[in-house]
């Protein structure tokens, strides 16, 4: 495959990607969250369609609530961030990934699945709170019931065990998986207040549709979190169209060992087939 | 005895039983109104903490329910909700209190006391009991408590006071797992006992009936007074006058004085008869004396 045939293919896939059916609305937002949409990043405001594969993040005193078509409502409060997971297929419950942040989860059927770095989480109909950070996360059934998912190595879904209504689970960095039978003070003191109440259901009042306004184009630095995540070869492939930007391609090319579709862009003629020795 | 001496005797017997008849009748109705209206008065508190624990039942339990399951908030059972409220009118009038005494409590200042476990009792003897009025010397005075029984109706009361499997986690956090369960439905689990103080409505009573009685008095004494002057003024000293020139005439004193008067009442008309008798005599007299 040539350079320009690369870029073509990439460039294709985006367009496909950029008419992704749109999975919920904001309905809340405070302290200047950004989404990011393909590789831009545009400030959030209520109102705001989220479509499958957007990341929304939010700095320190943010709080982001988005409503999913389906039902679901989720509200990120503080630092943290989340990846609206595009559905493997269409029955399957809407997955949203959370690396980091304060997250709390009020799903209803068909539920949704909740990604995080040491396992997933599927949640029916209850209220969860999740707070992850990277491979430490823990979490507290408010009410209905929560699977949780252990995972393999290579990401596949290991042994899975249920959870009940108020009890709590939390895994450290290098820890095992503890569960208990109530919440602990420490948890409840560091939530975000307003957790200890039902998210508002705000859809309904909502009748514009605002447009985007472009914030910036994201950096390599933006971009490299979640290239090392469990969708990294999604994200390559999504991040693929800023190697034309100098300052990006710079900045990725000392970690281009990690990223074999980039190495494939950038480096085609280690790839090209070797020319047969003449005999 | 003279008449006037007669007519102070009657006069003042039938003021003194009049005065007692009054006296008697307007203190048992004052103290009667002030019963009534501590009664009111403890109806109104009581209905006010009914109100307060409903009010709790339909709107603030129902908003707190999520934060339950962290932490338990006693700001949505309405027993409590109904004493806080009324300890907030406890700052400003000391001598009234409210109480959700009860046998098994959750809440260890609900705990009934010797004489409010009798009251409970009396409620859990007897279910055609509704309402128990009485009265009690507290260290501020006579007090006069209403209570009502406390009965279990919901079945959202044993979520939290049936066994201690079922209570929320959050409230076993707080309250611990010694007290407050066993409870079952339509079982009198306690009693809302209001008290009210009784001295100063009593003392206001008693200062109504020493006004009134003190008006009644000033007035009788008046009365009596004002009696005495117009009998004498227009009887006694009118007829003592008319007796002196009739005695003067009948013993033959025909200068003792003129039957004269202005007046044309029944003493008047007697005087001119008089009068005319008197010509008439000095007339005959001198007829035989010709």
């Amino acid at each position: 495959m040539t350079i320009s045939r690369a870029w073509l293919a990439l460039a294709l896939s985006l367009v496909a990607a950029s008419a992704a059916a749109e999975t919920g609305i904001v309905t809340l937002v405070d302290g200047g969250p950004h989404l990011l949409r393909g590789a831009t990043w545009y400030k959030l405001v209520v109102g705001t369609r989220v479509e499958e594969a957007d990341i929304i993040e939010a700095s320190d005193r943010a709080q982001t609530q988005i409503e999913l078509a389906a039902g679901s409502r989720i509200n990120l409060v503080g630092a943290g961030k989340i990846y609206l997971v595009p559905s493997a297929a269409k029955e399957a419950p809407p997955a949203v990934a959370l690396p980091m942040g304060w997250l709390k989860i009020a799903a209803k059927a068909p539920g949704a699945r909740l990604r995080t770095a040491p396992f997933d989480l599927v949640v029916s109909d209850g209220v969860l709170v999740v707070h992850a950070n990277g491979p430490a996360v823990e979490f507290f059934v408010e009410s209905g019931s929560a699977r949780l998912i252990e995972l393999a190595a290579n990401g596949a879904d290991r042994a899975a065990r249920d959870l009940k209504s108020g009890e709590y689970a939390s895994k450290s960095a290098t820890g095992a998986l503890a569960t208990g039978q109530r919440v602990p003070k420490v948890f409840i003191d560091a939530m975000p207040r307003h957790f200890v109440d039902a998210l508002p259901t705000l859809a309904d009042r909502i009748k514009t549709k605002p447009t985007l306004v472009v914030d910036h184009e994201i950096t390599y630095a933006e971009a490299e979190p979640w290239l090392a995540t469990r969708d990294r070869a999604v994200f390559e492939k999504r991040f693929a169209s800023r190697l034309r930007d100098p300052a990006f391609r710079s900045a990725a090319l000392p970690n281009l060992a990690r990223y074999p579709m980039w190495d494939r862009m950038l480096n085609p003629e280690k790839y090209a087939p070797k020319p047969q020795p003449v005999k | 005895m003279k008449l006037i001496w007669k007519f102070n005797l009657v006069l003042l017997g039938i003021f003194v039983l009049g005065f007692l008849i009054a006296g008697y009748i307007s203190y048992q109705s004052l103290q009667a109104n002030a019963r009534e209206e501590i009664l009111q008065n403890a109806r109104l508190m009581m209905e006010s903490a009914l109100s307060a624990r409903n009010y709790t039942i339909a709107q603030v339990k129902p908003l707190l329910d999520t934060q339950m399951k962290y932490q338990f908030l006693p700001q949505t059972v309405p027993a409590y909700a109904a004493t806080e409220q009324f300890n907030e009118l406890r700052k400003k009038h000391p001598d009234y209190a409210y109480k959700e005494a009860t046998l098994n409590p959750s809440n260890p200042r609900n705990r009934a006391s010797d004489w409010e476990a009798d009251v409970v009792n009396v409620f859990r003897n007897t279910s055609s009991t509704t309402e128990i009025i009485g009265e009690r010397d507290t260290p501020t005075g006579r007090s006069l408590y209403l209570a009502r029984p406390i009965q279990v109706k919901s079945a959202a009361c044993l979520t939290c006071h049936s066994t201690v499997d079922a209570a929320p986690k959050t409230m076993l956090d707080l309250y611990g797992n010694a007290n407050g369960f066993g409870w079952k439905m339509e079982e009198v689990i306690g009693a809302q006992i209001v008290s009210v103080p009784m001295t100063v409505p009593i003392e206001r009573a008693k200062k109504t009936f020493t006004t009134f009685m003190g008006s009644l008095a000033v007035v009788f004494i008046a009365i009596f007074v004002l009696l005495n002057l117009m009998l004498y003024t227009m009887v006694i000293r009118r007829v003592t006058h008319l007796a002196g020139i009739a005695d003067q005439v009948s013993l033959g004193n025909m200068d003792a004085g003129d039957f004269k008067t202005r007046s044309k009442d029944e003493i008047g008309v007697l005087t001119e008869a008089m009068g005319r008798m008197r010509a008439s005599l000095v007339q005959a007299m001198k007829m035989l004396e010709a």
